[in-house]
């Protein structure tokens, strides 16, 4: 699990996020969601005797060679859901911190579940959100899609802010099965949208993870003695001196996240930190733990 | 005004704070930072209100640095140095205290460190000191106080004979001749200078004077030439003394108050080079006369080669030599001056009235303006010292608010 450093150089580097993805979730034990569905998964659940019109690729092999008998092994798949990933492609996602961006953290934690969750024989779709347009990728499931899916977060753009209104939402909105949400984002464009985010998602009846990136100087701006410091959305600049404004600026951060999380509070909503000094691993597998648990 | 300017390269330093101040303000490439909008609004909310705010750090910074080279070069400042109308200047005669004793505008200076050091000193150090426009000096303006060059003073003097302290008239000595009257030998002053008299003394000398009243009578050698005891008597005429002739072994004596003094005469073949060396006091000036002639013998080093050049020494406090020949012509003159010495030495006539220096040559050089622009020096350590410690108070009290 303690693939810190090897996992820092490759968000530095350009290499092809799918297969680290890959190589992160290979590590895990843990599924991202549970099902109930019996069928073929990850997950030993039982064997049953071979019908007629039963896929002969499930027939298990080594027990008919010592029973003589065919049997179909089943697993308790995790899966009958479509997770659907929002991935905030607004400025602020550009923040960058120890050579890395917010976007390429956040890039490969939604490629990494993404990769999980296709594992486990669900469906995936992602949807790229800024107020400039929204790119999205209908769900389903497969390799292949997988792929897609991963293509379309490394081609992402970040600019703009994420949307004031959740209009075009409900335009991307098309299955009608359980949908599990996951928003990676910072959160930072004010508790109101995301709110309204929550309140969409009860309404359909979809449970939400918001994913909140932020960085280390942001959670405690630890910045040089002086810093030039860019709004990413705005591109208003300010010099300032942190250790003149850091208790102030962390007051005001501490409000914004408790109303943030007062916001967010709801039977289908959770709300996880991430911090982006930690490798992405370490933080899923705490994630995925967390969630087990749950 | 510096003392030492040598330190005020350091002033060059006022550049370090500068230099740091904008290191510091090279923030470099604007960071990106998404919780932008929880930084406060109120303080340091713009670029150009961070200037302002810093500014007054910087110049208490640089100010240091100034404060810190000032200190090092020594800075002071100069003022007119107050300067006195009138200083009066007394002498007085005083044993105990022999410092002199400034009293507001006037300063009090013992006889005897005038004697020491003579007027012209004291004068000059007190126009120095002081920088009064007028002095006067009140004393005693005795010659012998005079001593050295006249030296340079800008107040203008003014000289006010203390009639306390001059003596225009002498006692040096009182005796008793032979003829049971009573002489003295006193001194006063005239206008050209000091005379010299002896005259009878009717009234009786008191017990407690510090003069003992002898009783002095000169013994002459009868085998002395003729020369040799005119001139002697003539001497002995002078001062008022019995003279008598008797059979003596030396030339002539002088019996006083229980004392015997001796005038010998002695013959060096090898010249005077033979006892003479230049420790010895061998060279005595005496007045033949009270005033008008006086035969002075030579030293005798300068005398070393002429072997038959007279000379007068003392051998011993009272016997008096006379080494040599004197010629014939001048042998009672001489006489006359060598016995009027060895009375005179016999009275214990130690020191005469000094003639007072006259007005004109007290005057004293003008000195230029410069000494009249005396101006006092004024360090500005103590100042500079405080305001450095202001500064640094000022300087840690703004610094963390500032976060630099």
């Amino acid at each position: 699990m303690e693939r810190g450093p090897e996992e820092l150089d490759f968000l530095r580097s350009g290499v092809n996020l799918g297969l680290w993805a890959k190589h992160i979730v290979s590590g895990f034990m843990i599924g991202f969601h549970k099902g109930t569905r019996r069928g073929t998964g990850s997950e030993f659940s039982q064997y049953r005797s071979y019908q007629p019109g039963d896929d002969i690729r499930q027939i298990d092999w080594k027990m008919f060679a010592r029973s003589d008998r065919y049997y179909i092994k089943e697993s308790e798949t995790e899966s009958s859901v479509t997770v659907r990933f929002f991935l905030d492609t607004s400025a602020s996602m550009k923040y960058e911190e120890n050579g890395i961006t917010r976007f390429r953290y956040a890039s490969l934690i939604t490629a990494a579940l993404g990769t999980l969750v296709t594992q486990q024989g669900d469906a995936i779709a992602l949807h790229l959100v800024n107020n400039q347009g929204q790119q999205s990728l209908k769900e389903r499931r497969g390799k292949a899609h997988l792929s897609r899916f991963i293509q379309m977060i490394e081609n992402g753009n970040c600019e703009g802010s994420w949307p004031e209104s959740s209009e075009w939402l409900i335009d991307n909105l098309t299955s009608h099965n359980r949908e599990l949400w996951v928003v990676c984002s910072d959160l930072l464009d004010g508790h109101d949208r995301w709110n309204k985010f929550v309140e969409m998602s009860e309404h359909i009846g979809h449970e939400v993870l918001f994913l909140q990136i932020l960085g280390e100087n942001e959670l405690h701006l630890n910045l040089p003695d002086v810093a030039t410091v860019q709004d990413p959305e705005s591109d208003r600049q300010l010099n300032i001196r942190p250790q003149a404004v850091r208790t102030q600026y962390l007051q005001n951060l501490d409000a914004y996240l408790n109303e943030l999380k007062i916001a967010l509070m709801s039977p289908k909503s959770s709300l996880h930190l991430m911090e982006m000094n930690k490798p992405v691993s370490k933080a899923l597998y705490h994630f995925l733990k967390k969630r087990e648990r749950e | 005004m510096i003392s030492t300017p040598l330190w005020l390269w350091l002033s060059a330093a006022v550049f370090i704070p500068v230099i740091i101040h904008f290191w510091n303000k090279k923030s470099g490439k604007p960071r990106l930072l998404g919780t932008f909008r929880f930084l406060p609004d109120d303080t340091f909310s713009a670029a150009r209100k961070i200037k302002l705010h810093e500014l007054p750090l910087l110049l208490i910074r640089v100010l240091m640095v100034l404060v810190i080279t000032a200190l090092l070069a020594g800075i002071f400042w100069e003022t007119e140095k107050d300067s006195m109308d009138e200083l009066w200047v007394y002498e007085v005669e005083k044993t105990g205290n022999p410092k002199a004793e400034e009293k507001g505008n006037s300063i009090e200076i013992p006889s005897l460190e005038i004697n020491e050091k003579g007027w012209w000193n004291i004068l000059a150090q007190l126009d120095h000191q002081f920088q009064p426009k007028n002095m006067i000096v009140e004393g005693n303006f005795s010659a012998k106080n005079f001593q050295g060059e006249r030296p340079e003073i800008s107040a203008q003097v003014e000289w006010v004979n203390s009639d306390s302290l001059t003596l225009n008239e002498k006692q040096l000595a009182i005796w008793k001749s032979g003829m049971e009257t009573n002489y003295r030998f006193f001194q006063y002053k005239s206008k050209p200078g000091v005379f010299s008299e002896v005259e009878a003394v009717d009234e009786v000398v008191p017990e407690n004077s510090l003069q003992q009243l002898k009783s002095i009578r000169l013994i002459l050698n009868t085998n002395n030439s003729e020369e040799i005891n005119t001139g002697l008597k003539y001497a002995a005429d002078y001062w008022n003394i019995t003279a008598e002739e008797r059979q003596l072994e030396e030339i002539a004596r002088i019996e006083s108050g229980g004392q015997t003094w001796i005038l010998k005469s002695q013959r060096f073949e090898d010249g005077p080079t033979d006892f003479a060396d230049p420790n010895d006091i061998s060279g005595i000036s005496f007045h033949v006369t009270d005033m008008d002639t006086s035969v002075e013998f030579m030293d005798p080093i300068l005398t070393g080669n002429l072997v038959n050049f007279p000379i007068l020494y003392e051998e011993q406090k009272d016997v008096l030599v006379i080494n040599g020949e004197i010629e014939q012509e001048i042998k009672s003159w001489v006489y006359a001056g060598v016995g009027s010495y060895l009375i005179q030495q016999s009275l214990e006539i130690m020191e005469f009235l000094s003639p007072e220096i006259i007005s004109e040559q007290r005057e004293v050089i003008s000195a230029s303006g410069e000494n009249k622009e005396a101006k006092e020096r004024k360090s500005a350590g103590f100042w500079l010292f405080m305001l450095l410690a202001l500064l640094w108070v000022l300087e840690r009290w703004l610094a963390p608010k500032r976060g630099m």
